[in-house]
């Protein structure tokens, strides 16, 4: 990238250009690994929770470990594992997936900023096994003055190796156990996602989309319990979401009308 | 082992879907205006997905699943680590479907 002198002491032009640097190394890669390996422990065990959750609806181990390896995105997985006795259709597939990812649309939108000077090739090669955690441990990182997207990529890779190893290691271990049912194993994601949510409840203020969430839910399973019920969830929350947004109060109070009359 | 068409083609539909969401943002974001509203928005569904995924299952189950489902909570409230709570909800589920 042309870096023009600067020549104004007053307003640099280059200043937002200079936020803007961005590397991509090998010892980025090793950086992002090594921050990484604890998640590599609970990717781990997901998979394995994800692989015996395959292998109970009758799933192969070929495209439970497969599927691990191309979509790479555990709540999408088990979404569609759980439908997968009633045969959904490709479109709720398809549906319930871009749902369950919505979220890697708002990183993507977030990493563009950084990212952008890469050129499509390596931007799309950091972007495909975007994961959350990685995203957040990459802009801990920027913040902190490391700028190398070396660090979002390694960091994405050992996730994504320990989702994968873990997804092999579920299904091979099903096989030796004679009754999943009878040590809760069945239940294990349930517990995995209850964990994952009352993390993101304590952090969240507004608890109105969730409840219309969870009533979607419950009007699912009693008048038409199918694989939407997801998508059904996720929308009455979205929409209750854009429903209850209002703007953030202005920083100049004068103009605020929830001031009180003199 | 092989792959029957279906699965298959699960795979490929999963496959293109998550591809299209890890993309999307950085592609096309820059057309679409993110305003605050559709954020708050995007923001709900990730929670929403979670208790579409705990809700048919307990509500489904009994007892045990009710009972787990709170042991898990109330174990990531306490101790704030995913992987107790994971144990605890399994322990308490076993436990319970052992004395029925």
């Amino acid at each position: 990238m042309m870096q023009l002198p600067v020549t104004s002491p007053v307003a640099p032009p280059a200043s937002s250009e200079a936020a803007r640097s961005v590397t991509f190394t090998a010892a980025g890669l090793r950086r992002g690994a090594h921050l990484s390996l604890p998640f590599c422990v609970s990717s781990i065990v997901y998979g394995v929770a994800f692989g015996l959750l395959a292998t109970g609806v009758g799933v192969s181990k070929l495209a439970a470990v497969l599927m691990s390896a191309t979509v790479f995105s555990g709540s999408a997985q088990v979404a569609v594992l759980q439908a997968w006795s009633e045969h959904p259709a490709l479109l709720t597939v398809f549906i319930t997936v871009l749902v369950a990812n919505v979220r890697y649309v708002l990183m993507g939108a977030a990493l563009r900023a950084w990212l952008a000077p890469l050129g499509p090739l390596k931007t799309t090669l950091i972007l495909l096994p975007l994961v959350d955690g990685s995203f957040a441990l990459a802009f801990r990182e920027r913040e902190r003055g490391d700028h190398d997207a070396g660090v979002l990529l390694g960091s994405s890779l050992v996730s994504f190796t320990g989702w994968v190893v873990g997804t092999a290691i579920g299904t091979t271990a099903s096989q030796w156990i004679a009754d999943p049912r009878a040590i809760g194993l069945d239940f294990i994601i349930v517990a995995f996602c209850a964990a994952s949510a009352a993390m993101m409840l304590r952090a969240r203020a507004d608890l109105w989309p969730a409840l219309a969430a969870a009533l979607a839910v419950i009007g699912c399973e009693r008048w038409a319990p199918g694989p939407w019920t997801i998508v059904v969830a996720a929308l009455a929350a979205a929409i209750v979401g854009a429903v209850r947004y209002r703007p953030p109060p202005l920083l100049n109070a004068d103009a605020s009308p929830l001031e009180p009359p003199p | 082992m092989m792959l029957d068409p279906y699965t298959i083609e699960v795979i490929l539909v999963m496959t293109a879907a998550a591809a299209i969401c890890r993309l999307a943002g950085f592609q096309f974001m820059r057309f679409i205006p993110i305003t605050p509203r559709l954020e708050a928005a995007l923001k709900a569904i990730p929670l929403a997905v979670m208790i579409g995924i705990i809700g048919p299952p307990v509500l489904r189950g009994g007892l045990p699943e009710i009972v787990g489902l709170a042991a898990t909570v109330v174990a990531v409230r306490l101790r704030g680590n995913d992987l107790i709570a994971l144990v605890a909800g399994m322990g308490v589920v076993a436990v319970l479907r052992q004395m029925a």
